[in-house]
């Protein structure tokens, strides 16, 4: 054996240091949920006062998510489009800007917008109320996702389907629904998600009440919205525990099964 | 201090990567200061060879390695060995190099330096050596400060041969490294590779033939993972052992006759 | 020589280009109306320079509900931006390959708990937890309540937490392999690759990162309104009941009638506005400088 290429001892270098103090933070950044699926689980209760409340959520929260993002993405889709294909013009850069500032604005200030525009002269809590204010935070998000799908075609792909001489309105459609479908449908079912989610919008518009009875001019329960009011009915916490525990089961799944196909969004 | 060129020997090197095998029981020796080359179609794993032979690509994830690599008779792969201080004796420029973003052409060449906090003794003279060395120095003398993500693919590619000469090391790899270069710039690179002979072992993955003809004193005939022929270089090119060698060869190579 | 065809593809065409440009101001629109409908009920008030705000007085000072919004803000983002970051650059540098995917998908799930559900662990165990452990351990004369800034902030850095974390995880991701290679070939540990050329490269974009955990606690409503307390005076401690700008729309806007506390409502919701909404748009600067993929 040659001492001439030494190859060196194996250094023990700080090398455990970062791996504690990484895995400590990670413990940190866990346990709250796990402190928070503690303390649901210890007051669920699934009597049939609370499965009634939680039914008649459940159906009034997929009345108005459906309801708001079937205004929210066709209008968001054709407005991250146009951001996405006309990236020069001036009227497109200022509509990424505004996009980027809606995005940021906090719910709570569109359900009162939202209350002001709609409730008011109405001069009563509804359906359609809710569902435009939960449109107003959908929008944002729906163009903010197209863009950034459209944008992340690689430009050879884009290049190929220019050169195919078909008009631009095709070019897009194809890198929209072909190239990131998949995508697409991730970025959409995220969305829905976080609408699943949303009080502040729905506080002042949809408000609370009995279950969907048909009519729309009239307040209707929504799961996160009874889970918010619900903290002070005195159940014990049985009520607001197991509509946010089914919330919480809701949404995470919705969040992990879209994982694997939604952009690294920027 | 002077090193000297170790020899390398590759034994029964076995290498995958996510489930795909992709190097199969690879074994060849290169003596002390001379230079190998690897040629092969591409797939062949000659990249995958050069990176496990500085233990690189056990780095990728889903990557797995078996087989010993001596130098001068010591393997790289068995415990006792610390893969970072190898990779200060096994130098690799990889293929496509890049710049490092954020530094000046003169901080990009030394930047192995203040990875592992060392400093050379004199490091504008280092800097100016090895550039120099890859043909570099003239294009950028007069702008070491400013960043060298502003060069050209030419002139990164011989940035990043300067950069791993500039830590003196041992054994050298190179994948493609003339790709990116003009004939003038392959010419001064093929001209440091004979510099470098007896003092550095170098091992040099290449398409391109003639330069293997011209450079090499031995060369591996690398197909599907496999060893297909390992020969001295006037040999291969003129009369190779294998069919399957001599059908690689020539479509690309003649030698004139 | 007109024909058909070719009339439908130019009709096709310019109403394509009408709908794109009404697409391309709809964004504007909206926000111009937000802003709008905003203003115009805040026009309704006459003073804001009040120490205090109580609409029974008739004072609407923003003053106590900055310094809510300020206190919890600062204290939640201070406590869990640097655990967030240091969690995600161990996932994803540091941590064991195979866990690395399992892990980082567990962020994203976590973030996407909605803020209700915070806001109801809050309530039951944080106020609780204050109230009884933390309360008395730090103050000699206690309040006895639990709610206050301190469940606050620790409600909302647990929301913070893993939205920090993901977003974080993503961008440094993001950073090319490339350039950890090359620091490897040059015999750099692994810690010296993440230290010296991953960190500097994400630097602006965890930055980005960070900005946008901070607009989402400044605009967060419902999980802080259902431990604050509701409490309008400025608060002198951890432990008062008191409320933060968001807070305070939550409690009271269907219930203001008075046009001066409505207008003052307003113009906590343009402070809000903007401050999320700038918050975003800097991030989103911050974030977005990929260029599209070769």
């Amino acid at each position: 054996m040659s001492s001439e290429t030494k190859l060196g001892r194996r250094r023990v270098s700080l090398g455990w240091l970062p791996h504690v103090v990484g895995v400590g933070a990670l413990f940190v950044v866990l346990a709250p949920a796990l402190s928070l699926v503690a303390t649901l689980l210890q007051r669920v209760r699934l009597d049939s006062a609370v499965l009634r409340a939680l039914g008649e959520a459940v159906v009034g929260s997929l009345i108005l998510v459906s309801l708001g993002l079937s205004l929210a993405v066709p209008l968001g889709i054709a407005a991250g489009v146009h951001v996405a294909t006309h990236p020069r013009t001036r009227l497109a850069k200022l509509a990424s800007v505004a996009i980027d500032i809606l995005s940021g604005v906090p719910s709570i200030v569109v359900g009162v917008v939202a209350y002001a525009l709609v409730v008011l002269p109405t001069g009563r809590f509804s359906v359609p109320a809710g569902a435009v204010a939960l449109a107003l935070v959908a929008f944002p998000e729906v163009a903010r996702s197209t863009t950034d799908l459209v944008a992340s075609v690689p430009t050879p792909v884009v290049d190929t389907a220019l050169s195919l001489g078909v008009s631009s309105w095709r070019v897009t459609t194809f890198l929209l629904l072909r190239a990131r479908g998949a995508a697409l449908v991730a970025s959409l079912a995220a969305v829905a998600c976080r609408s699943l989610g949303e009080v502040a919008p729905l506080l002042f518009t949809t408000a609370s009440g009995a279950a969907f009875d048909g009519s729309l001019g009239a307040p209707m329960s929504s799961l996160a919205v009874e889970a918010f009011l619900s903290v002070h009915t005195p159940d014990g916490g049985a009520r607001a525990a197991t509509l946010s525990l089914f919330l919480v089961a809701a949404t995470m799944t919705i969040a992990l099964l879209v994982r694997r196909r939604a952009p690294r969004s920027a | 201090m002077s090193r000297r060129a170790p020899k390398l020997e590759v034994k029964e090197l076995c290498a995958s990567y996510g489930g795909r095998i992709i190097l199969k029981d690879v074994s060849f020796h290169v003596d002390r200061g001379e230079i190998v080359a690897v040629i092969g179609p591409t797939g062949s794993g000659k990249s995958t060879l050069l990176r496990a032979v500085n233990r690189m690509h056990e780095l990728s994830a889903g990557a797995t390695v078996s087989g010993r690599v001596l130098l001068d008779g010591a393997d790289v792969y068995s415990p006792d060995t610390d893969p970072t201080e190898l990779r200060r004796r096994v130098g690799i420029v990889l293929e496509r190099p890049i710049a490092l973003p954020g530094l000046s052409i003169q901080r990009d060449v030394l930047a192995g330096y203040a990875l592992t906090r060392t400093l050379p003794r004199a490091p504008e003279e280092v800097a100016e050596t090895v550039l120099r060395r890859v043909g570099l120095w003239e294009e950028v003398k007069d702008r070491l400060s400013t960043p060298s993500v502003g060069l050209d693919d030419g002139q990164i590619q011989r940035l990043a041969i300067a950069r791993a000469l500039a830590l003196r090391p041992s054994v050298l790899l190179l994948d493609e490294p003339s790709q990116s270069l003009d004939p003038s710039g392959t010419a001064h690179v093929e001209e440091l590779l004979n510099e470098l002979r007896s003092q550095t072992t170098v091992m040099l993955v290449t398409a391109n033939l003639q330069q293997a003809a011209r450079v090499a004193d031995s060369v591996v005939f690398l197909e599907q993972g496999h060893v297909v022929e390992h020969a001295r270089a006037a040999k291969i090119f003129t009369n190779p052992e294998d069919p399957r060698t001599e059908d690689f060869i020539t479509g690309r190579f003649r030698t004139t006759a | 020589m007109l024909d058909a065809a070719h009339l439908r593809a130019e009709l096709r065409s310019s109403v394509a280009g009408w709908l794109g440009r009404a697409s391309g101001a709809l964004p504007v629109a909206i926000l111009v109306t937000i802003v709008g409908v905003l203003a115009s009920a805040a026009l309704a008030l006459s003073s804001l320079a009040d120490e205090r705000f109580d609409p029974a007085l008739g004072r609407f000072g923003l003053w106590p509900l900055a310094a809510g919004t300020a206190a919890t803000t600062l204290v939640a983002i201070g406590l869990a931006a640097p655990v967030a970051l240091v969690a995600a650059v161990w996932v994803s540098e540091l941590a064991p390959v195979a866990w690395r995917r399992p892990l980082a998908s567990l962020f994203e799930g976590l973030g996407a708990i909605p803020a209700v559900v915070y806001g109801v662990w809050g309530r039951f165990s944080v106020v609780p937890f204050v109230r009884d452990h933390v309360e008395p351990a730090l103050t000699s004369t206690p309040r006895g309540h639990g709610f206050g800034i301190a469940s606050a902030a620790c409600v909302l850095a647990a929301m913070s937490l893993p939205l920090i974390a993901s977003h974080a995880a993503a961008v440094l991701r993001g950073v090319p392999e490339p350039l950890r290679m090359t620091a490897f070939s040059l015999g750099a540990t692994r810690w010296r690759v993440v230290s010296d050329v991953v960190l500097p490269a994400a630097r602006s974009r965890l930055f980005g990162a960070v900005a946008l955990g901070v607009g989402r606690a400044v605009g967060e409503s419902i999980a802080v309104a259902m431990v604050i307390g509701g409490r309008t005076a400025t608060p002198t401690g951890f432990f008062d009941a008191t409320s933060t700008l968001a807070a305070v729309l939550v409690d009271g806007y269907v219930d203001a009638t008075h046009p001066e506390h409505v207008g003052a409502l307003a113009v906590v919701a343009l402070v809000l506005a903007a401050i999320g909404g700038g918050a975003s748009a800097v991030a989103r600067r911050f974030l977005s400088n990929a260029p599209r993929p070769a």
